[in-house]
């Protein structure tokens, strides 16, 4: 589920943080830098893990901080292929279902990999599993079992409002970084149904 | 920013936990005194995880748990992970055995996974095993055996 990436980056550490011990104000800096950020291509980050390396750092004219070159692993959320992974069913669709792990919202489970037998119950808005007779819904809130197929990293701009109507809301972006999942096999599904 | 290597290494739920808590732990500690605000995406995050690792069987988890269940499973010929499921996922049944490993089938009888089953127990006991244990062979699992031939390999950082 998660793994260990190695960057490198120059960081600013600004005179109000020159109280804390250098590594502190460092990994503080890395945080909230890269914490719930999408990196392309590598995942989403978490928080750092350790400092590798860290220069003397540099304080360039007219500015009051301090730059600062560091080399550091950072925890990224990046599940592999067919890794089983648990999350909560957030939201039901003809389409399929959307799964959430709390931190991580963007889990998809579309319609064909639902276990065989399985419908959308319209009036009930959630997805139904017939098996052997019994009927299984799937609500929402409940915990599921997935396995991971594939995942998706989209190079998405930030969301602007339309030029030259300062009031329109910008329309929902489609996320950076998404999981295509399954929950059609033996073990897969809810976790009571096992 | 400069990407070095995009994947390091793999990490279990547990050491990230550990890296949570401790993050946590400090800022609790330093909060009252400095006057600059913690930023938002780093308090959501770190909540939002904190919140669903400590659902997850990594919360009872110890380093010394995770070391006894590798050596209990180094004579299997299991891939590294397959080992790091079977710690984050903690299966309770074989059903669940069979999902994390590929082609288990094939490359286990029915007694080396109940031998498995067995390891995963012992190693990392939980309180909820007894509560729906339909699956009969768990309750030999508390002999306590292998408590010495237990080494401590604790290079999973």
């Amino acid at each position: 589920m998660f793994v260990l990436a190695v960057l490198r980056d120059t960081l600013k550490i600004v005179p109000s943080e020159f109280t804390k011990p250098r590594e502190e104000a460092l990994k503080d800096e890395i945080n909230s830098k890269y914490a719930n950020r999408v990196l392309h291509d590598i995942g989403l980050c978490m928080v750092v893990h350790d400092l590798l390396e860290i220069d003397e750092g540099y304080v360039q004219h007219s500015e009051g901080w301090i730059w600062v070159k560091v080399k550091f692993r950072l925890i990224i959320f990046r599940p592999f292929k067919d890794e089983v992974l648990v999350g909560r069913i957030r939201s039901a669709s003809p389409e399929g279902i959307q799964v959430s792990m709390g931190f991580f919202d963007d889990i998809v489970i579309s319609a064909d990999q639902m276990p065989q037998g399985s419908e959308f119950n319209g009036t009930e808005g959630v997805w139904v599993w017939r098996y052997e007779g019994s009927e299984m819904f799937m609500d929402l809130d409940e915990q599921v079992r997935f396995q991971v197929l594939d995942s998706t990293f989209l190079d998405v701009n930030p969301p602007r409002p339309k030029i030259g109507d300062v009031d329109s809301v910008p329309a929902s972006h489609p996320p950076p970084y998404s999981l295509v999942c399954t929950i059609a096999g033996d073990g897969l599904g809810l976790l009571t149904w096992w | 920013m400069e990407v070095l290597d995009r994947q390091e290494a793999l990490v279990s739920n547990y050491e990230v936990l550990m890296v949570l808590q401790e993050e946590d732990q400090r800022h609790k500690k330093i909060k009252p005194k400095s006057h600059v605000k913690y930023p938002e995406n780093v308090s959501t995050l770190k909540f939002e995880a904190l919140q669903y690792l400590n659902g997850t069987a990594c919360s009872t988890q110890s380093a010394a748990q995770i070391a006894a269940l590798k050596s209990g499973l180094a004579g299997y010929d299991l891939t590294k992970a397959e080992v790091l499921q079977i710690i984050n996922l903690r299966p309770k049944k074989p059903v669940e055995l069979f999902l994390i490993i590929e082609e288990c089938e094939e490359r286990f009888g029915d007694a080396e996974i109940e031998e498995i089953m067995r390891v995963i127990l012992t190693a990392l006991p939980r309180d909820d095993d007894d509560d729906d244990d339909e699956e009969g062979g768990e309750e030999e699992g508390d002999e306590a055996q292998g408590e010495g031939e237990m080494d401590v390999d604790q290079d999973h950082s």
